[in-house]
């Protein structure tokens, strides 16, 4: 409502437009350089790593998730310590009753 | 006795305006939007108690406020007028960002400019209200819902507006949830709501560390006005993305942009003090500032159905609507609203790759507005 009272589309310059246009245009045009180029960087070091091959970087930081996941013997080992312990508990209730 | 009276006459009991009541009532309210509601905490606490602050009356023999010469404030506030302090959140930003998602999913990128659609369109509509070029440049870029590029072009373009925009930029980024949602309905089918999205694929380090110089080059050639934005921003990725620079790239992250962010929020909102910011002109920038939100996501979504038209693995176009940067409110809002119709729908991740590619876009909008306004 306030924007509409004081709203008049004669002020809107040609000047102003070209600039909106070209503004519009550059962003474009930026944003779709980049996704070409993202688009592109697999292949390219694909085709690096044929002369480079990406050897193991000493700083690489190991992936958490993988190196948390517990492997089956020490999921069997969880299991058997808490199913031990279930077990324990529940003759101490038996005893106390 | 008469130095009493004195004294009592330097108090804002006395010299206090109903002007400056309201301000110091809308400071309140930021600050219990923050924390009642957990609107943008971060933001709105310093603003809100800076806004507080602001609009004690001073006494005029004494340097107080943000606008007297030599006063702590104004010290203070020289980061914001001169463009310092955005500069450097931009880096802390980009210590932050994971561009993973973007990098292996590039289509998505076209979002992020999709959404600057609200930038341009806000300077048109600016202009149509009667402000100059230079101020219309400088409340266009509100429309892409980040308020340190805001504050950065503002300073440049218009420094009178500075804080009008910046408190508008900062409010309707608090109010993304708000604003965002019914824009996002409206535009979309129940059917591409339920659209999933191919799972992001594995980006390796290499692409993560060439991403941010490449990026660099390729906007700043093209835009140079954005080359400290972009420059502190892709610095801040290349420092956390490279490895070897993790003791700055944490300090960038967590320390650096928290004192950043303390002093720009408290001094932007020092700066609202009533006789210069309740003026006709700050109601029209507040109006605009909501209609850019709107026009953005719209723009985003929009864009993503066109998209869709040419595309086998479907978008879903709520995704477009986080093209508007307000990194990560916008993402949290497409997954809410995602969720809203499968609730085994993940789009978050989906969705930050046109929400930091709104940010670049943003970054490059600021960059033309200022070289051609400037």
């Amino acid at each position: 409502m306030i924007l509409a009272a004081f709203f008049d589309a004669s002020r809107i310059t040609d000047e102003g437009i070209a600039i909106a246009g070209t503004g519009l245009l550059i962003v474009f045009a930026a944003l779709i350089l980049i996704t070409l180029f993202i688009a592109a960087l697999p292949r390219i070091l694909e085709a690096v790593a044929k002369v480079l091959p990406e050897v193991p970087d000493r700083h690489a930081v190991p992936d958490p998730s993988e190196s948390l996941l517990p492997d089956d013997a020490v999921l069997a080992a969880i299991g058997f310590v808490l199913h031990s312990e279930l077990q324990k508990q529940v003759e101490a209730a038996g005893n106390t009753n | 006795m008469s130095n009493l009276l004195d004294f009592l006459g330097t108090t804002g009991f006395v010299s206090i305006t109903w002007e400056n009541l309201i301000m110091i009532l809308v400071g309140i309210v930021f600050i219990f939007l923050a924390i009642k509601k957990d609107y943008e905490p971060l933001l709105l606490v310093p603003i809100g108690m800076g806004a507080i602050v602001g609009n004690i009356p001073t006494v005029p023999s004494m340097a107080l406020s943000v606008y007297d010469d030599g006063s702590v404030l104004q010290y203070l506030y020289f980061g914001v007028s001169h463009g310092i302090y955005p500069p450097l959140i931009f880096l802390g930003i980009g210590a932050m960002t994971d561009f993973s998602t973007m990098l292996s999913n590039p289509k998505l990128v076209l979002l992020g400019a999709a959404a600057q659609v609200g930038v341009f369109l806000t300077f048109l509509g600016a202009l149509a209200l009667g402000f100059t070029l230079e101020e219309a440049g400088a409340i266009g870029i509100i429309g892409g819902a980040d308020g340190p590029t805001s504050i950065f072009l503002s300073s440049r373009l218009a420094p009178k507006l500075l804080g009008p925009i910046a408190i508008a930029a900062y409010s309707y980024m608090a109010l993304v949830p708000v604003i965002q949602p019914p824009i996002m309905k409206l535009l979309t089918s129940r059917e591409e709501r339920l659209i999933r999205m191919k799972p992001p694929r594995k980006v390796s380090s290499r692409e993560k560390m060439i991403f941010p110089v490449a990026a660099f080059l390729i906007c700043t050639m093209i835009a140079p006005g954005a080359i400290v934005l972009l420059g502190m921003m892709f610095f801040g990725n290349l420092l956390k993305e490279s490895l070897v620079t993790e003791r700055l790239a944490a300090t960038a992250r967590t320390a650096m942009i928290d004192i950043v962010t303390i002093l720009l929020g408290f001094c932007v909102g020092a700066s609202t003090q009533a006789d210069t910011f309740l003026t006709k002109q700050s109601m029209l920038i507040f109006g605009l500032g909501a209609l850019s939100f709107a026009v953005a996501t719209a723009g985003g979504v929009l864009f993503a159905k066109f998209m869709n038209l040419f595309l086998e693995d479907k978008i879903n176009p709520l995704v477009g609507a986080a093209g508007v940067s307000a990194v990560p409110d916008s993402a949290r809002v497409v997954q809410m609203v995602g969720q809203q119709e499968d609730p085994h729908n993940f789009l978050l991740m989906h969705a930050m790759a046109p929400n930091v590619a709104g940010v670049i876009g943003s970054a490059v909008a600021a960059g033309v507005l200022w070289a051609v306004l400037s």
